[in-house]
C-alpha cells in the first residue's frame, strides 16, 4: 500500500473522529478538543500534498494554521470561562437564551 | 517503513477515538496530547522535522497545557454528568460515517488515477528550508500573523478579565433566571 494512501485516510478518520466528537458531545471543552482533532487532520494533508508535489509551501502553510490554532485555543478557552461564569456549566445546551 | 506509517496511523486513530469516548474531560485532554505526539511522529517519518518539533512545542506544549488549565481551574471533573446518546449521537455517528465514505473512496480512487508517489523524504523540511520560504515568499503573511496573534491575546485577556465577581459557579445569568422564575411562580 502506498504511504501516501496510508497517511490520507488516516486523515479522513482524524477529521471524521473530530466531526462525530463536535455532533455528539455536549462538553465545550472536549468539542474544543475535537476541533483540535479536525486542524491536525487538515495539517497531515496539507503536508502530504506538499511532499508528493515537490514543494515546501504546504509545510509553511501549516505553520500558519498552527499559529491560528494557537490564537483560537486563547480565545476560545477565555469563552468558555466566560461561560462558566454565567451558567455555572459548560454544557453547550445549556447556553439557548439566544434561542427565542 | 509503510509497516511503521501503518502501526502509527492506526494507534493515532485509536488514541483520537479515546478522545471522543473518555467520560471524563480531563482523559479526553490526556489523549488528545497522546494523538498529538503521534501526529509528530508521523511528521517525522515523511521528513517534515520543523512541523515534528513545532507540533510537539505548541500543540502538545502549548495549547494543551492551556486546555488542561482551564478543565482544572473550572473543576470539571466534579460534575461530568452530561446528556448524550439518543437520536443526536445517532445521527452524528451516521453523517460522521457518510462523510467518512464518501472521503475515503474520493482518497482512494484520487490516488489509483495519480499514481504512487514516494513521499518520504522528497521534501527537506528542515528548518532552513522553510525559514527561506517564509522569510521570502510568505513575508507579509508572517507579519500579519503576529498581528492576528496580538488580537487573540487581547480578546482572550478582555473576554477573561471580570474585575468584581470571583470566578465561581452560580452567579450569573442561570441564576438570575431562576430568580425572576420564583418571584413570577414558574411561568417565565
Amino acid at each position: 500500500m502506498d504511504i501516501s494512501t496510508i497517511y490520507l485516510i488516516l486523515s479522513a478518520g482524524l477529521f471524521c473522529i473530530g466531526t462525530l466528537g463536535v455532533l455528539v458531545r455536549r462538553n465545550t471543552i472536549v468539542m474544543f478538543m475535537c476541533i483540535e482533532l479536525m486542524l491536525n487532520a487538515a495539517n497531515i494533508t496539507l503536508v502530504v500534498f506538499s511532499n508528493r508535489i515537490g514543494e515546501i509551501d504546504g509545510q509553511v502553510y501549516v505553520f500558519f494554521v498552527m499559529a491560528v490554532a494557537a490564537a483560537e485555543a486563547a480565545v476560545g478557552l477565555a469563552i468558555i470561562i466566560s461561560l462558566f461564569r454565567n451558567y455555572a456549566s459548560i454544557q453547550s445546551d445549556e447556553a439557548f437564551l439566544l434561542q427565542g | 517503513m509503510t509497516f511503521v506509517a501503518l502501526l502509527f496511523s492506526v494507534l493515532t486513530l485509536l488514541s483520537a477515538c479515546g478522545v471522543v469516548l473518555s467520560k471524563r474531560p480531563l482523559f479526553s485532554a490526556l489523549f488528545l496530547t497522546l494523538t498529538l505526539f503521534l501526529v509528530a511522529v508521523l511528521f517525522a517519518l515523511i521528513g517534515a522535522h520543523f512541523l515534528a518539533a513545532i507540533q510537539v512545542l505548541v500543540y502538545a506544549g502549548a495549547i494543551m497545557i492551556l486546555v488542561v488549565f482551564v478543565i482544572m481551574l473550572l473543576g470539571l471533573d466534579a460534575n461530568t454528568e452530561e446528556k448524550t446518546g439518543g437520536m443526536s449521537s445517532f445521527w452524528g455517528a451516521v453523517s460522521a460515517g457518510v462523510f467518512l465514505s464518501v472521503l475515503g473512496s474520493v482518497i482512494v480512487s484520487g490516488i489509483a488515477k495519480l499514481g504512487p508517489v514516494d513521499i518520504t523524504d522528497r521534501v527537506n523540511g528542515t528548518t532552513e528550508a522553510i525559514g527561506k520560504s517564509l522569510f521570502n515568499d510568505y513575508l507579509f503573511a508572517f507579519e500579519v500573523t503576529s498581528l492576528l496573534i496580538l488580537a487573540g491575546i487581547v480578546g482572550a485577556v478582555v473576554l477573561g478579565f471580570e474585575s468584581k465577581r470571583a470566578l465561581r459557579p452560580g452567579r450569573g445569568l442561570k441564576t438570575k433566571r431562576n430568580e425572576i422564575e420564583q418571584s413570577v411562580g414558574g411561568g417565565v
